[in-house]
């Protein structure tokens, strides 16, 4: 049994959809390359919420009466308000569809009457895990709109910061992967590591969580002293402490039986679901967009975007897990090649933006990020859209559940390491 | 000495042992995996905190005592009881010292086996009592987990027996006493039983049954209180049985090489304790850092592979433990 693949095309039932839902699923689906996922006939008693992708049984095994099984919110690997209703052959998937909305507080709404300086601090509350790269989206889609120069000093601190927190979001997330799959050990290794990235950001920004840090035109703090010492003094051990995790997370047979194989993503629908980031990369495909679309002084840092080819869980996670090597490459040319000046541009106190729209991508810790700005000419924008690149993977993980085992899908879904404040925003 | 005062002394002395033993495994479990994780663990409560227990106990003590709606109340009640009493029971069996055993009967190893198997009995119970799927998902799971793992654990204790030629555990470490530990020739069926002790005590990581960031808190989900903790305490017995088990059927009991087993006296006991502290820490060690088998992986490993191969390795021990005793006399 290919657990976590899809299921061959003879396991399937055809698809029987009416017709104005046919017509739908084919405008939807065209271009993709397996519409034969689609069978929503439930077995009779049970009901399943329409549209979600189910496999059939499986003749050729032993098959007993379904159950739905309620997973969240309050369940301790969702990672935040995630729920899931699965419907269960045994311990095996037969189809789940994920309920968002558990954490939603309107921030795209809020966003209209705020500031264009506030905009940082409402957005961190979205990606409340890596809030440096989502403020700098922001502060983007507003330096777009009003067209502010940002002093060099500004742009190489956003980029330095943001890799402190993108360090620190990877190791909120690989630890917490070993959880899912029951080792406990790295998860409290990676925690002690990730403390001392809060504590650079503590001392650059004044806060742990919330940091507030990128704002329209500059940034918040200088370079201080002790940050440097402490982000130097990482760098000297950073690699070989690097190599102990790997040693024992993804050395440990347990979890490459776990993980390999596991929840395998084609590149096709990596590229149909709209994935990006890590999800994309472990697919196999070459985008990043601090390269692609380089913004701040991104075009002036030699790194590699790391990918891989299989699109499982293993793959994901070993996927991120270079890119923090990548990360403190780019923080040790931060270090030694950051050019003197002002973190400030010349600004007015209350920015009044020209009347358009303008869009601010990043690559932030989970994907791509972007911030969509509709301004009409006044101090506030008329509306904001922020891209939450973990609602994408949401609807990835959906179609992945049916035909896995109950273990497998926590560690499946932890792999898209969901941010339940962005997806809910 | 008159006969029940006897009994009575001795039920005392295994229901010390066992909560001993107990509480100072939870505490250990606590220290050990806190250094293991680079934590400092509990530190406040008495030296070393070394008395967090008793408010623990305090509060499993005083917290509210709930049945869940719709649960079957005579089961749920009862399925603690069910796991708690054949841990105990199985203390009676172990040899702590030359006349120190409980129950000194020529069955000893099938009947400490015998009520351990009756554990995932209640496990069982408790999850079906629940009315909750992931209790019901762990109890299940905990059924496979035993009929998958009984066997290669009762086929792992044959050589022991076998050297000894007696199923009496006192003489089994007297037998070694004055051999050599059984790890030696057997050491196979030493891991084996090992790997198994991890499985009959939902350690990791074969901690299917209560996974926690599966199941919530798999089979034992819906209980609090004293019920939880007797569940609890029994997990930790559990622990010492199968750690003490090991340590007397392989590496020497409450013996020590180069020593006359009848001077041990009152460091006999102590012997045992602290070998099977170390089994134990072993024990903690692999379950602080290793992921967890899923279910089906795991029947494989027990089906596919633990029990043809011990299968083998009984039949050739016998084989050759025969072939050895006609070639060197049967004393060897």
């Amino acid at each position: 049994m290919g657990i976590g693949k899809k299921p061959s095309e003879a396991l399937l039932t055809p698809v029987v959809p009416c017709e104005d839902e046919a017509s739908l699923q084919e405008d939807m689906l065209e271009g993709y390359t397996n519409p034969g996922w689609l069978s929503p006939q439930p077995p009779a008693g049970i009901v399943v919420p329409r549209n979600t992708r189910r496999i059939a049984d499986d003749p050729l095994q032993l098959s007993t009466d379904h159950y739905l099984l309620n997973v969240g919110p309050q369940h301790p690997s969702t990672h935040g308000a995630l729920r899931v209703i699965l419907e269960m052959d045994g311990e095996r998937i037969m189809s789940g569809e994920a309920h968002v909305g558990q954490l939603h507080r309107g921030i795209e709404k809020l966003a209209e009457h705020r500031r264009y300086h506030q905009l940082a601090t409402l957005v961190d509350r979205a990606d409340y895990v890596s809030g440096i790269t989502v403020e700098t989206a922001a502060a983007l889609a507003t330096e777009q709109l009003a067209e502010i120069e940002v002093p060099p000093r500004a742009q190489w601190l956003r980029c330095l910061m943001a890799e402190v927190n993108r360090i620190a979001s990877h190791y909120m997330w690989i630890g917490p992967m070993g959880l899912d799959s029951g080792a406990m050990g790295i998860f409290l290794y990676m925690q002690k590591d990730r403390e001392l990235f809060i504590d650079v950001l503590e001392e650059m920004t004044g806060q742990r969580l919330m940091f507030n840090y990128v704002r329209p035109g500059r940034v918040t703090g200088d370079l201080t002293p002790r940050a440097e010492k402490l982000l130097r003094d990482y760098l000297k051990i950073g690699i070989e402490r690097m190599e102990e995790h790997w040693d024992s997370l993804f050395e440990s047979e347990l979890f490459q039986i776990r993980t390999k194989g596991i929840g395998v993503l084609s590149a096709d629908d990596a590229l149909n679901y709209g994935a990006t980031g890590h999800v994309l990369r472990a697919s196999g495909i070459d985008f990043d967009v601090r390269r692609d679309r380089p913004y701040d002084a991104y075009d002036q840092f030699d790194f590699d975007v790391m990918t891989r080819t299989g699109g499982d869980v293993f793959d994901r996670v070993t996927c991120r897990f270079d890119e923090i090597r990548q990360s403190l490459r780019i923080i040790e040319q931060c270090l030694d090649g950051m050019p003197p000046g002002d973190i400030k541009a010349k600004m007015p106190k209350v920015l009044r933006v020209p009347e358009g729209e303008a869009c601010g991508i990043v690559e932030s810790a989970r994907g791509e990020v972007g911030i969509h700005l509709y301004s009409d000419g006044s101090d506030k924008p008329v509306r904001m859209r922020y891209r939450p690149p973990t609602l994408y993977s949401l609807g990835i993980a959906e179609i992945l559940l049916p035909n896995m085992m109950f273990a497998d899908a926590i560690v499946g879904m932890g792999s898209f390491d969901f941010c339940f404040g962005e997806v809910d925003r | 000495m008159n006969v029940w005062l006897q009994a009575l002394l001795w039920m005392l002395f295994v229901v010390t042992i066992m909560m001993v033993s107990g509480a100072s495994i939870i505490y250990m479990l606590r220290k050990v995996l806190a250094a293991a994780h680079l934590r400092i663990g509990p530190n406040t409560l008495g030296p070393a905190g070394i008395l967090q227990l008793v408010p623990d106990v305090i509060k499993l003590l005083t917290k509210e005592d709930r049945h869940p709606n719709f649960s079957d109340k005579g089961l749920y009640c009862l399925a603690p009881i069910i796991i708690f009493v054949p841990m105990l029971t199985a203390f009676a069996f172990i040899p702590f010292g030359p006349t120190m055993v409980a129950a000194n009967v020529n069955m000893g190893v099938m009947m400490i086996l015998a009520f351990l198997t009756l554990v995932p009995l209640g496990v069982f119970a408790a999850g079906w009592a629940s009315h909750n799927k992931y209790a019901l998902i762990g109890a299940v799971r905990s059924v496979g987990a035993a009929i998958t793992f009984e066997i290669p654990l009762l086929l792992s204790v044959l050589p022991p027996i076998m050297l000894a030629g007696s199923m009496n555990l006192s003489e089994i470490v007297l037998a070694q006493a004055n051999g050599f530990w059984f790890v030696i020739p057997a050491l196979p069926s030493a891991v084996i039983f090992l790997i198994c002790a991890q499985m009959e005590t939902n350690q990791a990581p074969f901690d299917m049954t209560e996974a926690e960031s599966e199941l919530v808190a798999g089979f034992s989900t819906e209980y609090s209180a004293m019920r939880f903790g007797f569940i609890f305490l029994a997990e930790f017995a559990g622990n010492f049985v199968m750690a003490a088990l090991a340590v007397t059927l392989f590496f020497g009991g409450w013996t020590l090489p180069g020593i006359d087993p009848h001077s041990m006296g009152i460091f006999a006991p102590m012997v045992l304790i602290i070998k099977s502290y170390i089994i134990i820490f072993l024990f903690m060690m692999v379950r602080g850092n290793f992921s967890r088998y899923r279910v089906d992986k795991m029947a494989a490993l027990g089906w596919k592979r633990l029990i043809p191969f011990t299968l083998i390795w009984v039949l050739v021990f016998a084989i050759g433990l025969r072939a050895v005793q006609t070639l060197f006399g049967a004393g060897a």
